[in-house]
């Protein structure tokens, strides 16, 4: 071996190479800190009750302008900014303010006692149920008016329209005294947006959105579900003449798990509806609840609310039908042939 | 759930009552065709967790059928934990002193260990002869069909149907119809067979 290449050898041999390997693994130190901490947040809850979970506008880096702003462009609509603003605020919170500032010795000016949403919840309440109304009314043709307005109830009633409220992501912005908003505050303040939004823009996009939030509840589970008729079987008996209903199977009488089969005919043997139940009184009433889904074509078979963008009313549509409400069930004429 | 919805759904799982007739059926085979309905499993809806299992009455238990000499051949063991209380039970015997323990033990047995056979047993009801508890009689609204058909004894069959079936031959009037042998014992006649079979 040369000289040259000898030497190189020996360098080499007192270059010491260092390998380091990055191991990412649990470390021992974090299980024994996660369970202090558990125990001494059950400590604390057991001695001064449950940790409220804090309100994300008490974290630092909170921006109630964009949140704002943000909340109006993620709904695809355009609302003025005071409104908006306006909508969210609960009258409990103006209320507070205005007996924080009293207590300062401070002036109120008219503008923040004003500032709740109240007015403008009220408004948007009227709109959402004049606009459902019209739309129930142009959709469901042959539903009586009972059945329209129990429909309207329900998708009116304050859980609905929390839930809608809810689900837009209004929790964090809402502003109140309550730490958790209740089922009526979130109603108020989604009645608010609408209202907000009825001033902001035209009564088409209004329209538009009730339909999108508040009518699209319908689509989810079977119009029937919303509306059942009160003495199913005794309306039927009035509407259709010489209808008979007729036990076709039953099963464990006389165990708790009974089960009926009431099939519905008319005076010509011709076969209507038929229900199940857990006693006779029971299977009758549904098969004529099934009956009368099929007059007033709200059975599964029906065809879908026009909701979609290509289908959906006119708002002129909407309008005319607003006032007009359809006929009462003790008006209504039974369509035999469709059965 | 609304009440259309509650209503089909109690429907759906409403149990029921099958009647089956064990006269002259094999009761091991019965018992896999019962097992199937005690579990459910002719319900598209079937689930292991469910509770969608049915109830089954058999009747007619007393006049079960066991395949070749299965009455004798066939032993019921049963051990009472301390020594010397094993006992081997032939069928025979043990339909003698209950005539409803060979049909439960073959719907027992044709569950092979499952888990859930002690709690699937509990609706299956048996009994010897025709009659069913009154009170289980109205809840019936299904009949399981039998396996074997069941034949025509013709000791039991009316006369004038004997009679009028056709002849196959003209017999005179003095001729004697000899009764029917016994047939002799065909396990010792194997038995022989067999040893005659080794000889040679």
């Amino acid at each position: 071996m040369s000289f040259l290449v000898r030497c190189i050898l020996k360098e080499s041999r007192r270059i010491q190479t260092i390998t380091v390997h990055q191991q990412r693994n649990i470390k021992n130190w974090l299980a024994p800190t996660l369970k202090e901490l558990y125990r001494r947040k059950e400590e604390y809850e057991y001695l001064h009750g449950p940790i409220p979970t804090p309100k994300r506008s008490a974290f630092i880096e909170w921006n109630f302008g964009s949140e704002i702003y943000a909340f109006g462009k993620r709904l695809g609509e355009n609302f003025d900014d005071v409104l908006l603003r306006q909508a969210f605020t609960n009258s409990d919170y103006v209320r507070k303010i205005v007996e924080d500032q009293e207590k300062w010795g401070l002036e109120t000016s008219d503008l923040t006692k004003n500032n709740s949403n109240e007015e403008l919840s009220k408004e948007g309440r009227e709109l959402i149920s004049q606009y459902v109304f019209g739309f129930l009314r142009h959709a469901l043709k042959k539903l009586p008016e009972e059945g329209v307005k129990c429909i309207h109830d329900k998708l009116l009633a304050d859980e609905m329209l929390s839930h809608i409220s809810r689900s837009l992501g209004t929790k964090d912005i809402i502003l109140t005294t309550e730490h958790e908003p209740d089922d009526k505050t979130y109603a108020t303040v989604f009645c608010a947006i609408v209202g907000a939004l009825s001033r902001s823009s035209n009564a088409e996009r209004t329209g538009g959105f009730i339909r999108d939030f508040v009518l699209t509840q319908l689509a989810e589970n079977s119009i029937s579900d919303f509306y059942i008729p009160n003495k199913a079987w005794e309306t039927l008996a009035s509407l259709i003449p010489g209808v008979d209903a007729r036990l076709a199977n039953q099963e464990g009488q006389g165990t708790i798990m009974a089960a009926y089969r009431v099939a519905i005919f008319d005076s010509k043997k011709n076969f209507l509806g038929e229900g199940f139940g857990e006693t006779v009184k029971v299977a009758r009433e549904m098969a004529a609840v099934d009956v009368l889904n099929k007059v007033f074509e709200i059975d599964e078979s029906c065809s879908p609310l026009p909701l979609g963008p290509t289908d959906c009313p006119k708002i002129e549509e909407i309008g005319l039908k607003m006032n007009n409400p359809n006929p009462s069930i003790n008006e209504v004429v039974p369509n035999v042939v469709r059965l | 759930m609304s009440a259309v919805k509650r209503v089909q759904q109690w429907a759906s799982f409403a149990r029921v009552w099958h009647l089956f007739d064990a006269r002259w059926q094999n009761p091991f085979d019965s018992g896999v065709l019962i097992a199937k309905y005690l579990k459910g499993l002719y319900k598209p809806l079937y689930g292991a967790q469910s509770l969608c299992g049915d109830h089954v009455v058999v009747i007619n238990c007393r006049h079960v059928a066991l395949p070749g000499n299965e009455w004798r051949k066939r032993v019921y063991f049963h051990h009472a934990t301390y020594p010397g209380s094993q006992t081997w039970t032939p069928a025979w015997e043990m339909h003698t002193r209950n005539p409803v323990m060979v049909m439960k033990k073959a719907v027992y047995t044709s569950m092979h260990g499952n888990l859930q056979r002690r709690h699937t047993m509990m609706r299956l009801h048996l009994f010897a002869d025709e009659e069913i508890d009154p009170e289980i009689a109205p809840r019936i609204s299904n009949v399981i069909k039998q396996i074997r058909p069941v034949p025509e004894r013709l000791d039991l069959m009316p006369e004038e149907k004997v009679k009028s079936f056709p002849q196959i031959a003209d017999l005179d009037k003095d001729y004697v119809i000899p009764e029917l042998k016994e047939y002799p014992n065909w396990e010792s006649k194997f038995r022989k067979m067999k040893k005659e079979g080794k000889k040679k």
